[in-house]
C-alpha cells in the first residue's frame, strides 16, 4: 500500500515527456489559429480553455500529478478552488449590480 | 559564498532524521511546494482577477491595446517555456533514474531557455518602449480611448513583470541545482545513494510558473 499513501512512483519516462511535450506544441499551434478565425466572443472562451487544457496536462504529466497521492490531488485542488471561489463569487457580483 | 569544503562527490545524509523513509520524505516536500503554489495561484489570481473586471468593462481598450503587443514574440516565447519545461521533466527522471549526466545538461537546458525567455521578454518591452506605449516611462499613444488602453499596458506591465520576476528566481535555483548536480549532490554513488527531492521540488516550481504564462499569453496577446 506505499505506493496509495507515499509519494514515491515509477518514473514517467522521457519518450512519454517527449509526447506530452509534442501534443503542447500541437494545442499551442492550435490557439494561435483559432485567434485568427474570426470567432467572435467565443475567441476568449476558445483560448482560455485550450490554455487550461495545456496547464492541466503540465500538471498531469510534468508535474506528476498523475502519479501522486490521493493528498497531493486535494493539496493541488485546494488551490484551484480557492481560484475558482474568488472568481465566481467576484464576478457574480459584478454581474448582478 | 559561505560554502563549506566539500569532498568531490558531495552527498549529504539520505533521510533527514524526522522521517522515517525516503518516501515520506518525498510525500512531505511535495505536499509543502504544493501549498506554496496554492498561495501563488491566489497571489496570481488577484491579479488575474481584477484584469477579468476591467476587461469586461472596458474590452474596445483592451482589444486596441492587445494589438499594441507582439503576438509572434508571445507565440515564440511560450513554446520556449514549454520546451523549458521538458527539459526540467526529463532533469527529474534523471534524478530519479541517477542519470548524474543527463541531470547536469537537462537542468542546463532548461537555464538556457529560461534566459532566452528573458531575452525575449527584454527585446519586447524595448519595442513597447519605442512604440511609446509604456505608462508612466513613455506614453505617447493618443489615439481612441487613450486611458483605458493605458490600463490594459499596466496590466500588462505588472503582469509580465512579476512573472518575469518568478523566471530570474527559477532561472537562479536551476543554475544551483547545476552547479550541485554536477557535484552529484542529488545522484550520490551506490553505497551513498542521494536525497533528489530539490530537483523534483524546484521542478514543481518551474512547471507553475510555466502554467502562469500559458494564460498569460492568450490573456495579454490574443485579445479580440
Amino acid at each position: 500500500m506505499m505506493t496509495e499513501e507515499h509519494a514515491r512512483h515509477e518514473p514517467i519516462s522521457p519518450a512519454a515527456y517527449l509526447v506530452t511535450w509534442g501534443i503542447l506544441m500541437v494545442l499551442l499551434g492550435l490557439t494561435i489559429l483559432v485567434a485568427h478565425w474570426n470567432l467572435g466572443a467565443m475567441s476568449t472562451f476558445t483560448s482560455l480553455l485550450i490554455a487550461a487544457v495545456k496547464a492541466f496536462i503540465v500538471a498531469l504529466i510534468f508535474m506528476h500529478i498523475r502519479v501522486s497521492s490521493r493528498v497531493t490531488w486535494i493539496f493541488a485542488g485546494a488551490g484551484l478552488l480557492w481560484l475558482v471561489l474568488m472568481f465566481t463569487m467576484t464576478v457574480a457580483d459584478y454581474a448582478t449590480r | 559564498m559561505t560554502e563549506q569544503t566539500a569532498p568531490a562527490t558531495e552527498t549529504r545524509p539520505l533521510l533527514a532524521m524526522q522521517f522515517e523513509q525516503p518516501d515520506q520524505q518525498l510525500e512531505a516536500a511535495t505536499l509543502g511546494m504544493w501549498t506554496f503554489l496554492a498561495t501563488e495561484i491566489l497571489f496570481f489570481g488577484g491579479l488575474f482577477l481584477t484584469y477579468t473586471i476591467y476587461r469586461i468593462q472596458f474590452l474596445h481598450a483592451w482589444v486596441i491595446g492587445s494589438a499594441h503587443l507582439k503576438e509572434w514574440a508571445g507565440g515564440i516565447n511560450t513554446m520556449v517555456l514549454l520546451t523549458s519545461s521538458f527539459f526540467v521533466a526529463l532533469a527529474v527522471h534523471a534524478a530519479e533514474t541517477r542519470n548524474r549526466r543527463r541531470l547536469v545538461w537537462s537542468l542546463v537546458a532548461a537555464l538556457i531557455l529560461g534566459v532566452c525567455f528573458l531575452g525575449i521578454k527584454a527585446t519586447e518591452y524595448y519595442l513597447e518602449y519605442r512604440e511609446g506605449v509604456i505608462p508612466v516611462v513613455r506614453f505617447t499613444y493618443s489615439g481612441p480611448d487613450a486611458s483605458h488602453v493605458q490600463l490594459f499596458m499596466l496590466f500588462y506591465f505588472f503582469m509580465t513583470l512579476l512573472h518575469a520576476t518568478h523566471m530570474v528566481v527559477g532561472i537562479g535555483l536551476l543554475a544551483w541545482l547545476a552547479v550541485y548536480s554536477a557535484k552529484g549532490r542529488f545522484t550520490g554513488t551506490d553505497e551513498h545513494p542521494a536525497n533528489s527531492n530539490p530537483v523534483q521540488i524546484i521542478g514543481l516550481y518551474w512547471h507553475f510558473v510555466d502554467v502562469v504564462w500559458l494564460f498569460l499569453f492568450p490573456l495579454l496577446y490574443l485579445v479580440r
